[in-house]
C-alpha cells in the first residue's frame, strides 16, 4: 500500500466512524488486527501499561 | 454574594438527613468553603510511597486545589511539601515525577531547598543581611504538611482535624486486603495514571462508587451488549478476560441488593460486603498457590474478600479485589480530574498485572465504554440541576431514622445510606 493509498483509507476509515456505519468500520479490521491508543510516548507493552484504548 | 461562609446554620442547612441542597454541588462559595474546611480538616490521598522509591524521587498533586510535592528524603523517609518557593510563591518543579536529586531548585530566581524542605542556599545572599527576611516564614523554606502512611498509601491533613486513626477507623480493613493480595504484603504502583478531566462536581463521582442502582441501567449499552456476545456459548468454554470484566456490571437489582453496603463514621463506606462483580473472575492456579505458600489458611480469607469500591471520604475510592484505585481532584464546582492508578502485588504472577491494565482500560479510561456512562449522566445532573421548580437531591432510598444514632452499619446493597453517611460527615466539617 502506498502512501495515497493509506491515506485514502484512513479519511474512509475516519468518515465511516462520523457516520456511525459501524458494522462496516468492522468490517475493515484484517483477523490479526489490533488497536492501541498508547497513553503517553514510548509505551512498548500495552498488556502491563495502562492506555487509552487497546 | 457570600451567603454561606459567615451562616453556618444556612449552610448545614443544605444536607437534610435524606436529602441536599442543589447548592452543594453547584455553588463556587459552597465548593471554596469546602476546599478549606473539609479538604483541609480530612485526611487527604497523595500517592503511593512505591512512587517515589529512590532519594530524590518525587511527585507532585494537588490537594485541596493547592500544590504540593512528595519527595524521600536523604534520610531515607518520605516528606510531604508545599510546592511554593518561599520567595515569590512560583512552584520548585512542575513535572508529574521525577527525580530532582539533593535539592529543589526554583527556577525563577535559583532559591534551593534541601529535600527535607530547609532552605539552603540564596544567590547573592548579602542582599537580604539588613533586612527582615530572617523574621520571615521565608526562612521555613517549602512548608512541611502533616501527613501519615498506611501501608504505602499516603494521605495527609492540612490544617487542624481528627488523628488517622480515628478519621479511617476500621475502614483501613480495605486497604489491608488490597496489600494482602500481595504476596509479599507490599504494592507497588504500576504501568501509569489515567487522569481524566470530569465535568461535574467531585460528589457526583464519589457518590457514584457505591450508587448500585445505576449499573444495570446506565450501562445497558455496554455492559449490556458484552453480556449478550457472550449469551448461549457453552458453560465450560473460557471467557475472555474482556467480557468476565464488562458483563457484571449488567447484573440485576437483587444482585446489587444482595450484596450489601456497610458505612463508618466519617463519610466511609464501602459496597461488596458478601461478593460483588468481580467475585466470578476465572482462577489463577499460580497466584492463589502463592498465597497460599505465603499466608497458609489465612489466604482463603485475603482472596474470599472481594469488596466492590470502598471510599476513604472524600479523595480515594479503591477496588481492592482488582488493585486499582481512582483518586478525585477536585478543580471548581463543576471540575474534577480523577486519576486511575494500577498496582503490581509484589511477588505475583504477571497476570495479575495485566488483568488490572485491562480493567482500569475497559471502565476508567477517557476513550471507555463504561465510565463515559456514567460521566455522561454526572455532566447531564450538573446541568439538569438548574432547572426550577425542585431545588433539592433525594437520597431517601432505604432511609431510616435509627441510621442517624448507628456508627458502623451494614445495610442492603441498594441503599443510598452510603451517600447519606457521606452528607453527614460533610455537615460537620463543612459547620465549623
Amino acid at each position: 500500500m502506498n502512501e495515497a493509498e493509506l491515506a485514502r483509507f484512513v479519511i474512509r476509515e475516519a468518515r465511516l466512524i462520523d457516520e456511525k456505519r459501524f458494522d462496516e468500520w468492522y468490517e475493515l479490521f484484517a483477523d490479526d488486527a489490533y488497536y492501541w491508543v498508547p497513553l503517553v510516548p514510548g509505551q512498548t507493552y500495552p498488556l502491563a501499561q495502562n492506555s487509552l484504548a487497546y | 454574594m457570600a451567603r454561606y461562609r459567615e451562616d453556618s446554620r444556612a449552610l448545614q442547612a443544605l444536607v437534610e438527613p435524606d436529602r441536599v441542597h442543589r447548592d452543594v454541588y453547584i455553588d463556587p462559595e459552597v465548593f471554596q468553603l469546602e476546599m478549606e474546611r473539609l479538604w483541609s480538616r480530612t485526611w487527604i490521598y497523595v500517592g503511593h510511597a512505591s512512587q517515589v522509591p529512590k532519594p530524590g524521587d518525587f511527585i507532585t498533586a494537588d490537594l485541596a486545589a493547592k500544590p504540593v510535592i512528595l519527595v524521600r528524603h536523604t534520610d531515607g523517609k518520605v516528606r510531604l511539601l508545599m510546592n511554593r518557593c518561599a520567595h515569590k510563591g512560583t512552584k520548585v518543579v512542575y513535572d508529574f515525577a521525577g527525580n530532582t536529586g539533593k535539592t529543589f531548585r526554583c527556577p525563577y530566581h535559583a532559591w534551593t531547598y534541601r529535600t527535607d524542605g530547609s532552605l539552603l542556599h540564596i544567590p547573592l545572599k548579602e542582599g537580604y543581611e539588613k533586612t527582615r527576611l530572617h523574621e520571615t516564614e521565608a526562612v521555613g523554606g517549602l512548608t512541611p504538611i502533616t501527613h501519615e502512611t498506611y501501608r504505602g498509601f499516603v494521605f495527609a491533613r492540612l490544617a487542624d482535624g481528627p488523628g488517622f486513626r480515628e478519621y479511617f477507623g476500621d475502614s483501613l480493613s480495605s486497604i489491608d486486603n488490597l496489600a494482602d493480595r500481595s504476596p509479599e504484603g507490599e504494592l507497588e504502583i504500576a504501568g501509569g495514571a489515567l487522569r481524566f478531566l470530569h465535568n461535574c462536581n467531585w460528589k457526583m463521582f464519589v457518590e457514584n462508587l457505591n450508587d448500585t442502582m445505576h449499573p444495570m441501567i446506565v450501562h445497558a449499552s455496554s455492559a449490556g451488549t458484552a453480556k449478550k456476545l457472550w449469551e448461549g456459548k457453552p458453560a465450560d468454554l473460557p471467557k475472555p478476560m474482556a467480557i468476565e470484566q464488562y458483563a457484571p456490571f449488567a447484573n440485576d437489582y437483587k444482585f446489587f441488593d444482595d450484596m450489601g453496603v456497610r458505612v463508618y463514621p466519617h463519610g466511609h463506606s464501602f459496597s461488596g460486603v458478601n461478593f460483588s462483580i468481580h467475585s466470578s473472575y476465572s482462577a489463577i492456579p499460580e497466584y492463589e498457590e502463592a498465597m497460599k505458600r505465603a499466608y497458609g489458611e489465612r489466604a482463603k480469607e485475603i482472596l474470599g474478600t472481594v469488596r466492590h469500591n470502598t471510599v476513604y471520604y472524600p479523595s480515594l475510592t479503591i477496588k481492592g479485589a482488582i488493585q486499582s484505585i481512582r483518586v478525585a481532584r477536585p478543580l471548581a464546582a463543576d471540575k474534577t480530574v480523577i486519576e486511575s492508578w494500577t498496582f503490581r502485588l509484589k511477588g505475583a504472577p504477571a497476570k495479575l498485572l495485566e488483568r488490572t491494565v485491562m480493567y482500569n482500560r475497559l471502565i476508567n479510561s477517557p476513550m471507555s465504554v463504561v465510565g463515559h456512562d456514567d460521566l455522561h449522566c454526572y455532566r447531564s445532573a450538573q446541568e439538569g440541576l438548574h432547572a426550577h421548580g425542585n431545588e433539592w437531591v433525594s437520597l431517601h432510598r432505604n432511609f431510616d431514622s435509627r441510621e442517624l444514632e448507628a456508627t458502623e452499619l451494614t445495610c442492603n446493597g441498594t441503599s443510598e445510606i452510603s451517600m447519606r453517611n457521606q452528607f453527614r460527615a460533610w455537615r460537620e466539617f463543612m459547620a465549623g
